[in-house]
């Protein structure tokens, strides 16, 4: 009884289909199988995943698990919404225990700083794994930092490690999909702050120490330049994270023992005046009401794990006693929701929470 | 201000004829092009819509050309419009692909992916009216390297 669908309807139709549907139904026919790896169809996929609903995920980890979510989103009110975790099978097994993290245009790389262990790109939305080549051996940390660069549509994972005994840093480039082994580049001298780094618009930003001082490393993913930027304010580094906002670098200042507000810092660039402009988001009102004591018995957090953007939304994480808790803030409505996650393996705390959309290859 | 109002008649594969304005029928891109050429006679014929489905077509698009209507209404409407039996989702399909409609085959095509999202390959075949080209081999380790998938 069906009218036959052609060919062109079938593609608009499993163009709106999930990430897992698509691998699930590559077994269906040969052409199911090559589309995914249709570069055509692939922009298409990208583009409907960022209008379908579970089209945009949340990624959590903690120091042994791996999650994913779909993001829930009430309209408007600071309603409280809810995070149905699903985790990977198997996926695990293969990562590093307490991995540093970070993600660019939906990718995931992760590594252990101590570890010879060679860092790892994910894709959260197929769970394929790629290890990267292993450095030279004799390093006492590496850090590693994703980069995308927007015009080629390239991506480079920038490494800098420190050899102790011959007394220097190495840094070095892998682009993915071209080079076959990490090649050196243009030597940095400052030291790596340990926290991971970001990408945005083809720039690696991360944290540095310049003569004593916490600053920002500049690295343009295509050229290869690297440049610093000041932090101006006497900020100490251990608190702070990066974010994406609306396009710009922010960078979150979030243990400042103040129940009142967060700091946040937002790096715009006018021709060529780069200025750090100071924002102020205040907590929701019932904490300020609340004690030492209050926070101690975990009904507000001390602390934020990790935070991360997405859209008009900044979302922070905080492992209580009681759980963990996931909260919101629309800085275009200055409004506070909260998320509740369920799902979550018992007794875990969420290191990191990251956005992205689904992305069906490497 | 008077415009005078234009109105068309669609004559339906069975036959059927429906008057409608103008300004609502160019909602389909294969009718305006015909109507900026020119060639309108009297009648489009539309051979490859039936009635049934013609119908539902005119009820979105007159739904959607009203004036003052709220986006939260026009979203109730829209997910009501989709609640149709199987058959009548892939007639309006192939409706839309014919009218070149990007709006309703969007929506629908959207529809029919949220249906067959957690079916099986072989729910797929049959869905769509597909032969399996792959050997039992084949299938068996594209299978394999997808297991997440089938959880």
């Amino acid at each position: 009884m069906n009218l036959s669908i052609p060919q062109d309807i079938v593609i608009e139709i499993l163009s709106w289909l999930p990430a897992k549907s698509l691998m699930r139904f590559k077994c269906v026919t040969k052409f199911f199988n090559s589309l995914v790896f249709n570069s055509n169809f692939m922009d298409i996929h990208r583009c409907r995943s960022l209008t379908r609903p579970g089209g945009k995920k949340l990624f959590l980890h903690g120091s042994k698990f791996y999650c994913t979510s779909d993001q829930q989103k009430e309209d408007g009110i600071n309603s409280a919404s809810i995070l149905q975790i699903e985790s990977f099978g198997e996926l695990s097994f293969h990562i590093h225990v307490d991995p540093r993290l970070n993600c660019v245009n939906n990718l995931f790389l992760l590594w252990q700083p101590l570890s010879v262990q060679p860092a790892t790109i994910l894709n959260p939305s197929t769970t394929e794994v790629k290890l990267l080549p292993s450095l030279i051996e004799g390093f006492s940390w590496c850090h590693y930092s994703l980069g995308f660069e927007p015009e080629e549509k390239k991506y480079k994972v920038l490494s800098t490690a420190k050899y102790d005994q011959e007394g220097y840093i190495k840094n070095r480039v892998f682009t993915l999909g071209i080079d076959e082994t990490w090649r050196e580049t243009k030597h940095n001298p400052s030291t790596i702050h340990c926290k991971p780094g970001i990408c945005i618009n083809g720039v690696i930003y991360r944290f540095v120490f310049h003569r004593g001082v916490l600053a920002i490393a500049e690295f343009d993913v295509k050229t290869e330049n690297s440049k610093l930027i000041a932090l101006g304010d006497a900020l100490h580094g251990w608190s702070l994270m990066f974010i994406e906002l609306k396009g710009k670098l922010a960078v979150i200042d979030y243990k400042t023992r103040s129940h009142e507000y967060i700091h946040l810092l937002v790096l715009e660039k006018t021709r060529n005046v780069e200025e750090w402009k100071s924002h102020i988001i205040q907590l929701p009102s019932t904490w300020n009401t609340l004690t030492w004591k209050d926070m101690q018995q975990g009904v507000i957090p001390d602390d934020i794990s990790s935070c991360a953007s997405c859209d008009d939304e900044i979302l922070f994480i905080s492992n209580l006693k009681s759980g963990t808790l996931c909260f919101c803030y629309d800085v275009t409505r200055h409004s506070w929701r909260k998320l509740e996650i369920k799902g979550l393996p018992k007794n875990h705390d969420i290191k990191g929470i990251f956005s992205y959309v689904e992305r069906l290859v490497m | 201000m008077s415009s005078s109002t234009k109105f068309l008649t669609l004559k339906t594969c069975d036959d059927k004829k429906f008057v409608l304005d103008e300004a609502i029928a160019v909602r389909s891109q294969t009718i305006k092009n015909m109507v900026e050429d020119d060639c309108v006679s009297n009648v489009i014929p539309l051979p490859n819509v039936n009635s049934k489905t013609m119908t539902k077509v005119i009820e979105y698009w007159k739904k959607h050309s009203e004036e003052g209507v709220s986006k939260d209404v026009l979203m109730d409407f829209d997910k009501a419009f989709v609640k149709v039996h199987h058959s009548i989702l892939h007639a309006l399909i192939l409706a839309a692909n014919f009218l070149n409609d990007k709006e309703i085959l969007d929506m629908m095509c959207q529809e029919v992916a949220d249906r067959i999202k957690g079916k099986t390959p072989e729910e797929i075949r049959k869905e769509f009216d597909i032969k399996n080209d792959f050997t039992p081999e084949e299938e068996e380790e594209i299978r394999k390297e997808n297991a997440w998938a089938f959880e």
